[in-house]
């Protein structure tokens, strides 16, 4: 317990409580921007932290990493815009609860969630990092096909009321994320010889521009001053005492979720988010509601994606490799600090570990403040009229989107694909499939093309783990209609038995 | 205010509501409406198909062409629109929730476009401030916005924000 | 319909847009060419992300810079296309010394990948840091020297991961192969990280990897380094032979150099290279580079460019037999 206390005691000084401050307010400023992610606003400020104290810039970084998750909320609730894309989950009910007029509780509920997650993962963290890390060693490429496969069965989930049109959608995503060189011979593809999309379609500005941007022209589409009902009231800001347990389920699945997804390298808050969403609708005793402004889709998309952040950092300090991009940029300062992630670091330094979770408990309790309190001046942003609306999150989004790389193409993908979400809503299409299969469909393939590289067919099928992911992917996709004809046969039965006496 | 009365001055707004566009819930969409579309994911999915056949084969055999994939996610486009597009024929299909279109949403659309265009061209001309503050007000006249609280201040404000938080506070070249 | 237009429309306008980009930025240069150089702020280009080990060195020595030559130096990251996005700005760039940027090993290897950037665009002005490959197994591998490897994989294909396909470490690969008649068969993985982890986890028989991203694995007493393909051995693994003194002659790493768009005014030239020369030396910089397990280097244009021609033709040849 000595390396606990030792840990902790490193916290016990004012310049880290300082940076902690710092780090909160920079963070849930970058993560509100559409755009600007996390990983961007950690790269560019651990060029000012090198030159700290190893602790107070982990201070910096790691409260920036938390607080951007808080953060990247508020826009996705309040105008249909993922701040960063973990919160993609989070526009399906967080937008839909804002324009029945429920911004305010839709604001808490999410932060409430994000901060459970964020607690839960941490737990991780602090009693799992080792055996974790263990079990991650073993997803090799044809593990990691397995389990993106098991993630693609989600899209049924994600499709809304039209589950053709779903598919196709994630299809359409699917194509899209074979824009670029190919992952294993290098040939371009669909690239139509522009240099800038060789390493795939700039992913951030197409989900902004699918969201955010086409959500924007919908409303100029079809805004009438006369019948559009503008937010008189943001409701309660609290969750009454049946949410709260409403609340439960959600936040225990999406902690569940979370907690394995962010420990596999590479996978992180977007697809934990997602993943949560769908298997707590798929659980949940009012599905329908989902999408439609659900609490409970919301706190376990929320939860999920926050769920992700202690077990990507034990996952990084276990491993040596980056559980998700921000903690790739982190780990460049870690090494440079002299602390050499891998199964060593926690035999030379136990109390590493205890000085990362304290400083995340300390940013998460801060920002989840900051963001209570915050919020009120932020939900006020719905009673601009919408012109005024609708110019901040184009401008916005234009600049932000801009500054992540200096790229115009970045820019023009995210308005281009703006008009194709317009296009996609008109004919009744759902974006969210398109980004799921963005996101997972060059994983997918890149992973099965290396494991089929390195040891053929038989490389993914005499590994457990993958033949054990396939078979759930399979049994999430079967089960649900088997089960649904067998009920109906057995309700049937039922009532013919009734008529029968 | 002066926005509400901007608002309401504006004609497209106080026309009388168009209600009798196709995805009005008392009439049922004609076939031609439900088809666009799945249609349109036919198209789709085809372009995909065609654009795999284009992509170069590397000169040594691996156990997967780089055209494989885009050539399934293709075909997949193509299936399951095919499925809804059969779906979709009778009558009494389950419609898509959407909000009728309203007049002037196109110009409206169309008019944000033409000033997010004419911004990235004037921004290689002019200072990042002044083309900023000119595409803010721009945005906001378009969509109805008028007097000067609408096209000078908010511009002004809006602009002074991202230059302080881009140019200033992260050092980006603007 | 619409949506397939939209699909042809974009490449379309996203080549005249940034045809207009890249010739439109050339408003800076011009005036103050009386008052000695350098008068105004110096833009670093970076063609990686932000937070990368090139992008660390860049900004650490930009820092330095700024001591030296007395104005800012600001680190614009323009990454994509493998670094020729940033290189293929660098190169449109004025050659009035106010645009440098870092060159990475890939400015001599993109040319020959079907990348439009051609070296002879770029005036090096010295060499700041060398990344020598390394090739390692298992701890568990059956595999114990450099030789017992190479023997297996003359009869059978043996995987080798590699930080991604084109990259320097599938070319030292494949210069490998080259030199010493195996089937090393390189499989590519996103990024350095997840390529080691394979190999740590047994999922590939070897990987090449740079010399920062396998010391750690093997300290730890997860990796076997077999070698170092390198002229000398490395400090942070002096008990590590070169391929060289194990008999195969293959020296092939990554290295990172500054640039200018080629053509500087001689005066200027001078002034970058001992201002370079200076902040390459410097603790901060030397301590960084090693810190991340990487060699600092000083290495003077003249000394570098025959170098840095031989190279641009080595990966000619070795690319034109893949």
């Amino acid at each position: 317990m000595s390396a606990v206390m030792e840990g902790l005691s490193q916290l016990n000084d004012p310049v880290v409580l300082l940076c902690i401050l710092i780090g909160a307010l920079a963070g849930m400023l970058v993560g509100a921007f559409p755009g600007i992610t996390a990983t961007m606003a950690v790269a560019l400020a651990s060029a000012f932290t090198l030159t700290m104290e190893p602790v107070q810039g982990l201070a910096v970084l790691l409260t920036i990493y938390v607080a951007a998750n808080f953060g990247d909320r508020v826009p996705a609730i309040l105008v249909n815009t993922p701040g960063t894309p973990a919160s993609i989950a989070t526009t399906f009910d967080g937008y839909p609860l804002a324009r029945q007029g429920k911004a305010g509780l839709a604001l808490t509920t999410s932060a409430f969630g994000a901060a459970f997650g964020t607690f839960a993962g941490l737990l991780v963290l602090i009693f799992a990092a080792i055996p974790l890390s263990r079990i991650a060693l073993n997803f090799g490429p044809a593990e990691i096909f397995a389990l993106v496969v098991f993630g693609l069965t989600m899209i049924v989930s994600v499709s809304g009321s039209n589950l053709l049109k779903g598919l196709a959608a994630a299809g359409f995503g699917l194509a899209l994320s074979t824009v670029g060189r190919d992952p294993i011979v290098g040939t371009e593809r669909m690239t139509f010889g522009v240099l800038e999309l060789s390493d795939g379609l700039p992913f951030i500005a197409v989900i902004i521009g699918l969201f955010g941007i086409a959500d924007v022209f919908d409303q100029m589409l079809t805004h009438h001053a006369a019948t559009a009902k503008p937010i008189q009231s943001f409701g309660r800001w609290m969750p009454n005492r049946m949410e709260r347990r409403q609340m439960l389920k959600p936040m225990a699945i999406g902690s569940g979720v979370g907690a394995v997804v962010g420990a596999v390298p590479a996978a992180g808050g977007d697809i934990a988010g997602l993943t949560a969403w769908s298997v707590s609708r798929r659980s949940s005793k009012n599905p329908e509601l989902y999408g439609k402004g659900s609490l409970e889709g919301l706190t376990a998309g929320d939860t999920a994606s926050n769920a992700t952040l202690g077990p990507s950092v034990s996952t990084t300090l276990a491993l040596g490799v980056p559980g998700d991009s921000v903690m790739a940029v982190l780990m460049g300062s870690l090494v440079i600090w002299g602390f050499n992630p891998g199964p060593g670091l926690f035999a030379a330094q136990p109390d590493l570990v205890y000085t990362i979770a304290g400083i995340m408990v300390l940013a998460t309790v801060l920002t989840l403040g900051l963001s209570l309190l915050r919020m009120r001046g932020v939900t006020k942003l719905l009673e601009l009229p919408p012109h005024y609306l609708w110019t901040v999150v184009i401008v916005f989004c234009l600049v932000g989107t801009y500054a992540v790389n200096n790229s115009t193409v970045d820019v023009l993908a995210m308005i281009i694909f703006g008009v194709v979400g317009l296009f996609m809503r008109r004919l009744g299409f759902p974006p969210g499939p398109v980004v799921l299969g963005l996101i997972l469909g060059s994983m997918a393939e890149a992973n099965l093309r290396r494991a089929l590289e390195i040891g053929g067919v038989s490389n993914v099928l005499t590994s457990p783990i993958a033949v054990g992911f396939l078979l759930v992917a399979l049994a999430s996709v079967a089960l649900p209609p088997l089960l649904r004809i067998w009920r109906s046969r057995r309700a049937d039965r039922r009532t013919a038995q009734t008529i029968n006496q | 205010m002066t926005y509400d009365a901007a608002v309401h001055g504006t004609p497209h707004i106080t026309a009388p509501a168009a209600e009798t566009t196709a995805e009005n819930p008392a009439t049922p969409p004609s076939l031609a409406v439900r088809l666009a579309g799945p249609l349109c994911g036919i198209a789709v999915g085809i372009a995909v198909i065609a654009l795999a056949q284009t992509i170069t084969l590397p000169s040594i055999d691996g156990q997967f062409s780089p055209r494989w994939w885009p050539q399934l996610s293709g075909a997949a486009i193509v299936l399951f629109s095919l499925a809804a597009a059969v779906r979709a024929i009778p009558s009494h299909a389950p419609m898509d929730e959407l909000d009728s279109i309203q007049p002037g949403g196109v110009r409206r659309i169309a008019a944000s476009l033409g000033a997010i265009a004419a911004y990235g061209v004037l921004w290689h001309w002019l200072d990042f401030r002044i083309v900023t503050v000119l595409l803010v007000a721009g945005l906001v006249a378009v969509n109805g916005g008028r007097g000067w609280a609408g096209l000078v201040a908010f511009p002004v404000v809006v602009t002074a924000v991202l230059w302080l938080l881009f140019s200033v506070l992260l050092r980006v070249p603007v | 319909m619409r949506t397939t237009f939209r699909n042809t429309a974009m490449p379309i306008s996203v080549a005249a847009v940034s045809l207009l980009a890249l010739t439109s930025c050339a408003d800076r240069a011009g005036g103050g060419e009386e008052a000695a150089y350098p008068t105004e702020d110096i833009t670093m280009v970076v063609p990686y992300d932000a937070g990368g080990a090139s992008d660390l060195s860049a900004r650490t020595l930009a820092a330095e810079l700024e001591t030296e030559l007395d104005v800012s130096v600001i680190v614009e990251n323009r990454s994509g296309g493998a670094g020729s996005v940033g290189l293929d700005y660098l190169a449109s760039q004025e050659a009035d010394g106010y645009t440098l940027g870092y060159l990475p090993v890939e400015t001599v290897m993109l040319g020959h990948q079907g990348y439009d950037i051609d070296p002879a665009d770029f005036d090096p002005l010295g060499q700041i840091v060398s990344v020598p490959a390394t090739i390692a197994v298992p701890a568990d591998s059956e595999y114990e020297t450099l030789d017992e490897l190479l023997e297996a994989a003359e009869s059978e294909e043996l995987s080798v991961s590699n930080s991604g396909t084109g990259s320097i470490w599938q070319a030292a690969t494949t210069a490998l192969n080259e030199e010493a008649g195996t089937q090393l068969s390189p499989v590519p993985f996103d990024g350095g990280a997840p390529a080691v982890n394979a190999a740590v986890g047994g999922q590939v028989d070897a990987v090449v990897a740079g010399v920062s991203e396998t010391a750690v694995a093997a300290e730890d007493g997860r990796l076997r380094v077999l070698a170092i393909l390198d002229d000398e051995r490395a400090d942070v693994m002096p008990d590590v032979p070169t391929a060289e003194e194990l008999g195969h002659d293959v020296s092939i790493g990554g290295w990172g150099a500054i640039g200018a768009p080629a053509g500087l005014p001689e005066e200027t030239h001078e002034v970058l290279v001992d201002a370079i020369s200076a902040a390459a030396e410097s603790d901060a910089f030397v301590e960084l580079i090693e810190d991340s397990g990487n060699i600092p280097v000083n290495v003077s244009p003249e000394e570098f460019q025959p170098f840095y021609e031989e190279e641009n033709s080595r990966f000619e040849s070795l690319f034109a037999e893949e």
